[in-house]
């Protein structure tokens, strides 16, 4: 391979630099959009709804294209031989996070379950945290790439918001079997299980975090 | 053609020293593909030589204090036991010190010529077989904690300190290398220093003296012994022997560079003359025990004592006393060969 020697002088290292930049903003920018995809269903905007699944899609899509870059330029580059297997098993699980916000809008769509009224502003929240979750996430990743120091205190924040989407998750669902508002108990399940769902989106983000904070531990010298 | 006959064995002895030295350097370097072997083979050759040809007179006189052959057959002796007594000794597992085995080598001829060997000269020498691994581990536990509270604290991109580690793996390889030409060249063709008289010769624009002449024949050996046979120890190195990050290895072989630099840079040991400071023997020090100095001196440093590898050190400290004892026995019996078989003439 040419100037496989030699890497000190070329640009592979900004080039998956450029790359493993580009893979994290596709995941933020799933993240907010999922945010307001939750938004807009929950208030009836259909037609906005579905315009963020297509594009939520499309950058699941180039985030698949991005992630296969980097697991080659890791290995074909021969670049950071110490760090490279934290590297790739990290983006490998980011991809996770990708693929479970376009599989949750999905069935969203698909099943379109009805919420009442009385535990719309809850489901916000949580949808909120859960963005705000794979937020912290991402600045955390971020740290481990600059500034190792920071990242616990991101993962102090993953685990956060959290521990909120569960408090709401129990509280929501708890509700949901109380009230009259939902009477069939096939609505109930149907809430419960979508409630289950977007808890599980800071469930992953928390479990990325803890191998995360590994990372950082080792990549100290 | 019977010059070349002599010299061989010195010549061998560059060749093991580039094959396993070499790896020292480069091993980790390698052994982790942060730089290829051709990359670090190439580096190697040029600087061993340069390190030679231009810094190889200081250890080399050095070691000639202690016994001044005089004659070609004696120096291939010399050089012949060393060699084989290395050889011997690394069959066992114990880290071999070239130089160690030079200097008993040098003793066993004084013994059998009936030369008296200077009792001073061999303190000092003896000296350095333990200060410089000490000297290399305090070397290396300061640049480990300066280099680690940078790493640590700077906001530097993963991708950007990976390059900058090879730049510097590269940059301290070709350092490593350089003080292993000037320093050790003393090994391979110290002995012949005496015993084989060149003419200056003209090489393009630069002239280099008989010493020198013989130096450089040193370090192309040595350079051979790099690219035949090194890159298998590289990977034991790299893989197996020394398990450090890129960043620990750069610290080790800058640690190390600067001990054999001091105890073979003339010019500085004329300034701490000249200052009125006592000044470092000018002597080929192991470079393989100055890069185990180094390693303990990091490991102190994270781990504090329990990371002292008693066993290996006891088998250093073996070393001390068993290389030198076995090559001048060596020596002497395989001169009375060369002077009572092979009727040469030895001093």
């Amino acid at each position: 391979m040419k100037g496989k020697g030699m890497q000190v002088f070329t640009n592979r290292s900004k080039d998956l630099m450029e790359t493993i930049e580009r893979y994290l903003e596709q995941i933020t920018a799933a993240s907010l959009h999922y945010d307001e995809a939750m938004k807009d269903y929950l208030e009836g905007r259909d037609t906005s709804f579905d315009e963020r699944i297509a594009k939520v899609t499309e950058i699941e899509r180039k985030g698949d294209e991005d992630l296969k870059d980097i697991k080659y330029k890791l290995y074909a580059f021969m670049l950071i031989p110490d760090t490279r297997g934290d590297v790739y098993m990290l983006m490998d699980d980011l991809d996770d996070i990708l693929d479970y916000i376009k599989r949750l809008l999905l069935e969203l769509s698909m099943e379109r379950p009805q919420f009442p009224p009385c535990i719309q502003e809850q489901l916000l929240r949580m949808s909120e945290y859960s963005a705000k979750a794979v937020e912290s996430l991402m600045l955390g990743v971020r740290a481990l790439f600059n500034q190792t120091k920071a990242v616990e205190e991101h993962v102090y924040r993953v685990a956060f918001y959290e521990r909120e989407v569960d408090t709401l998750e129990e509280e929501i669902v708890r509700h949901v079997f109380s009230t009259d508002d939902v009477a069939q108990l096939a609505q109930r399940m149907q809430i419960r299980n979508f409630c289950f769902r977007i808890a599980s989106l800071s469930d992953i983000s928390e479990d990325i975090a803890k191998n995360l904070l590994v990372y950082a531990v080792k990549r100290m010298v | 053609m019977i010059n070349l006959l002599f010299l061989s064995s010195g010549l061998f002895m560059g060749w093991s020293l580039g094959a396993n030295d070499a790896a020292n350097i480069f091993g980790t370097a390698v052994g982790t593909k942060m730089v290829s072997f051709r990359t670090a083979a190439g580096i190697s050759c040029i600087f061993i030589i340069l390190g030679a040809v231009i810094g190889g007179s200081g250890a080399s006189h050095g070691l000639g204090a202690l016994g001044a052959v005089d004659q070609l057959a004696g120096a291939f002796v010399l050089s012949l036991s060393a060699a084989a007594t290395v050889l011997w000794m690394t069959r066992f597992g114990l880290p071999v010190s070239t130089s160690q085995s030079i200097v008993g080598a040098i003793i066993g001829w004084n013994i059998y010529t009936g030369n008296p060997t200077d009792i001073g000269v061999l303190t000092k020498i003896a000296g350095t077989w333990v200060y410089g691994p000490i000297l290399a581990g305090i070397f290396a536990a300061i640049l480990f904690v300066v280099v680690r509270r940078i790493v640590n604290s700077a906001t530097i991109h993963l991708l950007l300190l990976d390059r900058y580690t090879r730049f510097g793996l590269i940059v301290a390889g070709a350092l490593g290398a350089y003080a292993l030409g000037a320093n050790n060249i003393a090994n391979v063709m110290g002995v012949f220093i005496q015993a084989v008289q060149l003419p200056a010769r003209q090489f393009f624009t630069v002239t280099l003296t008989g010493e020198q002449q013989l130096f450089l024949f040193g370090g192309i050996a040595i350079a051979v012994g790099v690219i035949t046979y090194s890159k298998r120890v590289m990977m034991t190195v790299g893989n197996n022997l020394f398990k450090l990050s890129p960043v620990s290895a750069f610290v080790v072989v800058l640690a190390t560079a600067m001990v054999l630099l001091l105890f073979s840079s003339t010019e500085l040991s004329d300034f701490l003359h000249a200052s009125g400071l006592p000044a470092l023997p000018l002597i080929p020090v192991s470079q393989s025990q100055a890069c185990v100095g180094a390693v303990l001196g990091i490991g102190l440093v994270k781990g504090g004592w329990r990371t002292i590898n008693y066993r290996l050190l006891s088998k250093i400290g073996i070393g001390w006393i068993t290389t030198p004892i076995l090559s001048a026995l060596l020596t002497y019996i395989l001169l009375f060969f060369m002077q009572n078989v092979f009727m040469q003439p030895i001093h």
